[in-house]
């Protein structure tokens, strides 16, 4: 189950929400930042990319939330926060939230944001890092999901109503599964796709009478099944009991009667 | 690469193959060295290709560095991915004995005598080379470290790296180069050095040409566009052939294209890969359940010699137990009745099917 492979103690690494537009992951992100702002024993640090920061700031008393949306080009000089300087202030332990990584890709490059991930997971103190990938808004996205996928711990794609996720436990052990999921008041419900039983399917089948569904007759009844066994077709040899002829060949004597049948060895 | 000449000089760790004078050092997998002939030649440049998920092919190279560390070579490490320390900490521990090789001869130990197939009777189970010139580890253990502190090591991170003019798109090429370099001078490995006292520098660099790699900070650049590993391979290959060094570099080639990987093995001298099952649909086949991926020995250049040993079509699997880090030869499981009986309808001879049709004759 997916949400006990996020819950379990030590917190898996780096956990990479992959969404779209057809399957948004801001609810899970929600739920996630949530489970960790209840938590005592570390801070949570939530790095705001999208969205009024003011209003994310309001929602999330719990964490300490960096502006990145503001003045992100420094051209207003407001002391908004720098993403590196942030990172090497991350001292006492930690969980890092990154919304989203699509806009670290545009600020710091690839090669960059990539840099400052292996960072930030090489940080002993830090719990665990979560982003989310909007891989709409990629440019090449199947390279930059790679390279991504390569680095994270958990990586999961959403897809509508189904998660598809990769969970590397240890170093040998790695589970891949796709389960379905669904958000309930806050909450991030996840369960293995039940597959229809195959007696149930029989039987609804069954239960689908053809006869109830046309204006006309489609079945026969025993009385038309009756009749239709005792027709005889024109074309089939005909039974006949009127013995009218035979032929009897009485043996000369010059007649060698052969015993045995001359197609004995054809096995026919 | 230089012949030595029988006995003319005495490094700890290493042995002289008779046959093609090659100087040979161990990879620190007794399993992996048979496969190569007697282990990794000096002056060769290996590359491992890891598994999706890298860690196999890290313990490799953990194997690699720690016979190193055990024989007093001298060691450069490199990594940007994790601190190259860390990868030296946690070295597994040397010991004296095979760690799982107890618990295999008795398992094998079996009273009933073959009666039809007797010759095989005392055929060995595993590939046993009689002269191992590696040590055995254990990889539940670290190695100590007092002796990782007495052992000549230099780590390299990428830290100072200067934006000079360089062939290469990403810097860190080009210092880790001359990293190498500045290493194989200082220590006089070059073959034209005389020391006082011959030793052999192993290098071994973690996760090349991973994404920590990429061609610049602010271009959007794809590793594929850029011939910076290849080329690196090339040029670290030029190096290590003319000093007394053996590379075992590990690259995550997952992430690359399939041209940019065949010319990367082509500057190599040795290349394997490494394939897991986990995650795969192989990870629930019955005949492949014990163990954990294949091994791939996709090149083996002939050194010193016209013929290469590369072993052929032989399907090699690996095995991480918690100990011990081995490679076998794949080798199909019975067809006991349990498997076969899906198709139970024996084999028919061509023109004569069991039950006879009306016009068979």
């Amino acid at each position: 189950m997916l949400t006990t492979y996020l819950n379990t103690l030590p917190y898996t690494k780096f956990v990479l929400i992959e969404d779209s537009v057809t399957a948004k992951g801001g609810e899970i992100l929600e739920y996630l930042l949530k489970n960790h702002e209840n938590k005592q024993d570390y801070r949570t640090h939530l790095f705001v990319f999208e969205r009024n920061f003011n209003q994310i700031k309001n929602k999330h008393p719990g964490s300490e939330c960096h502006d990145f949306t503001s003045d992100l080009r420094n051209w207003m000089s407001l002391t908004t926060s720098d993403m590196e300087t942030v990172i090497s202030n991350l001292e006492e332990n930690c969980v890092v939230v990154i919304d989203s990584l699509v806009h670290v890709l545009y600020r710091y490059g690839l090669l960059g944001a990539y840099q400052t991930f292996t960072d930030i997971k090489n940080k002993k103190n830090v719990q665990q890092i979560i982003t989310v990938l909007h891989t709409d808004l990629l440019e090449d996205r199947d390279k930059v999901i790679q390279y991504f996928q390569h680095l994270s711990t958990l990586h999961m794609e959403l897809q509508p109503k189904r998660v598809l996720y990769t969970y590397k436990k240890s170093q040998r052990k790695i589970i891949k599964q796709l389960e379905e999921y669904y958000c309930d008041s806050g909450k991030f419900i996840t369960q293995p796709i039940k597959k229809p039983d195959k007696d149930v399917i029989r039987e609804t089948v069954e239960q689908i009478n053809p006869e109830n569904m046309s204006t006309f007759k489609i079945g026969l009844s025993e009385k038309d099944k009756e009749s239709r066994s005792n027709l005889v077709l024109p074309y089939l040899p005909k039974e006949t009991n009127s013995s009218d002829g035979k032929i009897h060949y009485a043996f000369d004597d010059i007649d060698d009667w052969d015993e045995e049948d001359p197609d004995d060895d054809l096995d026919i | 690469m230089e012949k030595p000449s029988r006995g003319s000089f005495n490094i700890p760790g290493t042995v002289i193959n008779g046959q093609n004078a090659q100087l040979l050092t161990s990879t620190g997998i007794s399993s992996v060295d048979s496969i190569l002939g007697g282990g990794l030649p000096v002056g060769t440049v290996t590359i491992i290709e890891e598994d999706i998920y890298g860690s196999h092919a890290k313990i490799m190279l953990d194997y690699f560095l720690a016979e190193g560390i055990v024989n007093d070579h001298s060691t450069l490490v490199a990594s940007l991915d994790m601190n190259p320390y860390n990868i030296i900490k946690n070295l597994p521990a040397v010991i004296h004995n095979d760690p799982e090789e107890s618990t295999i001869s008795s398992d094998s130990i079996q009273d009933d005598k073959m009666r039809i197939a007797f010759r095989y009777q005392n055929l060995p189970t595993s590939d046993k080379d009689s002269h191992n010139i590696g040590h055995y580890f254990d990889l539940s253990k670290t190695m100590s470290l007092a002796d990782i502190e007495n052992s000549d090591i230099c780590y390299w991170n990428g830290q100072r790296i200067e934006n000079g003019t360089s062939m290469f798109a990403n810097p860190a090429y080009n210092e880790l180069l001359k990293a190498v370099k500045e290493k194989i001078k200082e220590g006089k490995f070059f073959l034209k050095d005389n020391p006082s006292k011959r030793n052999v520098l192993r290098v071994g660099i973690h996760s090349l040409g991973s994404p920590m790699w990429l061609p610049s900070r602010d271009s959007y650049h794809l590793m594929n566009e850029s011939r910076d590993l290849d080329m690196f391979i090339f040029c670290l290959r030029a190096l290590v052939r003319s000093a007394f060094a053996v590379a075992v570099i590990t690259i995550p080639t997952h992430l690359y294209h399939e041209n940019s990987l065949d010319r990367c093995i082509h500057s190599s001298d040795i290349a394997m890969r490494l394939q897991t099952f986990s995650g795969t649909e192989l990870e629930n086949n019955f005949s492949l359940s014990d163990y954990h991926g294949f091994f791939h020995l996709t090149k083996l250049a002939a050194i010193n010699s016209f013929a290469s040993k590369h072993p052929g079509s032989i399907e090699y699997v690996f095995k991480l137990r918690r100990k011990k880090f081995h490679i076998e030869k794949l080798h199909l499981p019975p067809d006991l009745q349990e498997v076969g009986s899906s198709n139970s309808t024996p084999p028919s001879i061509a023109c004569g099917s069991s039950n006879k049709h009306l016009l068979e004759f």
